[in-house]
């Protein structure tokens, strides 16, 4: 049960650094391969301010995403004036940059040693809980001006900045969100472990991140939310092959991009309006109110919308 | 006082002067033309008027403001909108998103509004909806509201684009080459389509056009450009008269 309760409250922490690349990466259309610094930022504040400080745990998660979006600024400003893979390859060694120094960090973050006795607060429920106020957030951000606006220099830049939206700003915000996002995810996952190390905020952990957005397809929260699911239960389902299970993940991934490059859902978003659809098409419930949905929504539009819901 | 200004603006790259001392006045409710041969800078002009490059020197003034400096979203938002040559829409969001982008510009929720979806939050958005659907209504694209862009033909694409910088509510409307790769058919009926639109909405027009025909019928006045310099200037029956245009467009003739 404790090994259930385990994973799943791995897949919340998960869920959350996700969510927040889904947005930079699946939204705005910027890459990055240093969102896992932006976790360890989050998890070692969040360990040092509940841990060492003994504030409420509610303090370290705000922390942790404050200090994960200040540290997304302090790179963002210089970086990202870089376009397309540039801005990949900088957050990648602000990535392990960041590793680095809190492999150095002696006693402030325990070194390369880690950072033990972080109380434990994530409970599975506190998890979910957090898990689904991000959901909701994010769901609302992407369906205002905001959400249209990141999808808007995903789509073109050149073409935003001419309907009067500043490009930069918004890529700067779109950031700084899904570091906080990613922050929240460390803060949950250090007062989960109780034990931080720097090793466990690698490159891979970054890649697997970004992959996580592009299996689900980019430009789906819906997407990323199932991807995520799907690529931390599969390594724990074949972990009996425990040599094996690698293999399997990086199988499920080639063959995603091989089979359906636009990842597994496109840009396919579930609604409530479509829950409410398929409910109103059951005979029993035919005359169930079909009200067509918002922006994109209505009669004619089929499946694959962008951004709404 | 004039809509739009340039004075003796200049753009060099490096050793090429793009767009030489060009000077232009709109007056309000002007529709003005602005042709030339290929790469005589038309697109340069639009440009620089709207941002996209710095002057080498001289000034742009809109509404009497220098608007020298100013970024490209920043134009955008005090009334020149434009369209680009080769499209530029949105092209995985709907028709209606397209144009919802441009015209949530005078949202005034906030960030936490938004992420709470406030009652204020829903007004708006709501409004935004209503607007970008009645225009699309305006421009024949009423039907199309929930169809991606990038699934719309040809001609609706470019209306499209035109709508959508129409959701800015410009006071000076740039279109870049509109028919461009349009039969002439098809370039005259969205000439028709342009005239109705400076009509009905009351704005002032530059366009772009590689064809000389095309705009001979709708512009008041024309500019020619030919590398960089303003070769004439006046109504079309001017232009098509002037020795000029033709040898720009047509080479000279051997003696």
């Amino acid at each position: 049960m404790a090994y259930y309760q385990g994973v799943l409250t791995i897949i919340c922490v998960n869920l959350m650094c996700v969510m927040g690349v889904s947005l930079l990466t699946g939204f705005t259309g910027i890459f990055s391969f240093g969102h896992a610094a932006y976790m360890a930022i989050g998890a070692y504040t969040s360990a040092i301010v509940v841990g060492r400080l003994g504030m409420p745990f509610v303090i370290g998660l705000i922390a942790a995403a404050a200090a994960a979006a200040l540290a997304s600024f302090v790179i963002g400003y210089p970086t990202l004036k870089l376009v397309g893979d540039y801005f990949a390859i900088a957050a990648l060694g602000f990535g392990e940059a960041t590793r680095l120094i809190l492999d150095n960090g002696g006693d402030i973050t325990g070194g390369a040693r880690g950072f033990v006795g972080v109380p434990k607060h994530t409970t599975l429920s506190i998890a979910l809980l957090i898990v689904a106020l991000g959901v909701v957030l994010m769901r609302n951000i992407l369906n205002s001006r905001f959400g249209r606006s990141f999808v808007a220099i995903r789509e073109d830049r050149l073409a935003a900045e001419a309907m009067g939206i500043d490009t930069s700003r918004f890529r700067m915000m779109a950031l700084a969100i899904s570091a906080a996002y990613a922050g929240v995810g460390g803060s949950m996952f250090a007062h989960y472990l109780t034990y931080l190390q720097p090793v466990m905020f690698d490159l891979n952990k970054s890649t697997e991140m970004a992959a996580t957005v592009v299996f689900g397809g980019l430009g789906s929260l819906t997407g990323s939310v199932v991807a995520c699911v799907l690529l931390t239960t599969i390594p724990e389902v074949f972990r009996p092959f425990y040599l094996w299970r690698m293999v399997f993940y990086g199988l499920a991934l080639v063959s995603t991009i091989v089979l359906r490059p636009q990842g597994l859902l496109g840009t396919y978003e579930l609604t409530f309006e479509r829950l409410k659809k398929v409910v109103s098409a059951c005979p029993l419930k035919a005359r169930f109110d079909r009200r067509g949905g918002g922006l994109t929504g209505g009669p004619e539009s089929g499946g694959g919308r962008s951004c709404r819901y | 006082m004039p809509v739009l200004e340039l004075s003796k603006v200049t753009k060099r790259f490096g050793g090429l002067t793009a767009v030489s001392e060009f000077d232009l006045r709109l007056e309000e409710g002007e529709l003005v033309g602005l042709i030339g041969p290929n790469g005589a800078g038309k697109t340069t002009v639009f440009n620089l008027i709207t941002g996209m490059y710095a002057p080498t020197s001289g000034t742009i003034r809109f509404l009497g403001e220098d608007i020298h400096g100013k970024k490209p979203h920043q134009i955008a938002r005090r009334g020149i909108a434009r369209t680009f040559q080769n499209l530029r829409l949105f092209r995985n969001l709907t028709a209606l998103e397209n144009v919802a982008v441009a015209r949530q510009m005078e949202c005034r929720y906030s960030f936490v509004e938004a992420a709470l979806r406030t009652g204020r939050f829903r007004a708006e958005e709501k409004r935004v909806r209503e607007e970008s659907l009645e225009l699309l209504h305006l421009v024949g694209l009423g039907g199309k509201a929930y169809e991606k862009a990038r699934n719309l033909p040809y001609g609706y694409q470019r209306k499209l684009e035109i709508a959508r910088a129409l959701a800015l509510r410009p006071e000076v409307l740039l279109l870049d080459e509109p028919a461009a790769g349009m039969n002439p058919e098809e370039s005259l009926s969205l000439m028709e389509f342009i005239q109705d639109i400076q009509e009905r909405f009351g704005v002032t027009i530059f366009l772009i056009e590689h064809h000389m025909e095309v705009v001979m019928g709708i512009c008041s006045r024309i500019l020619v450009l030919n590398f960089g310099c303003t070769i004439a200037e006046g109504t079309p029956e001017e232009i098509q008269a002037n020795p000029e245009v033709i040898k720009a467009y047509l080479g000279e003739v051997q003696e």
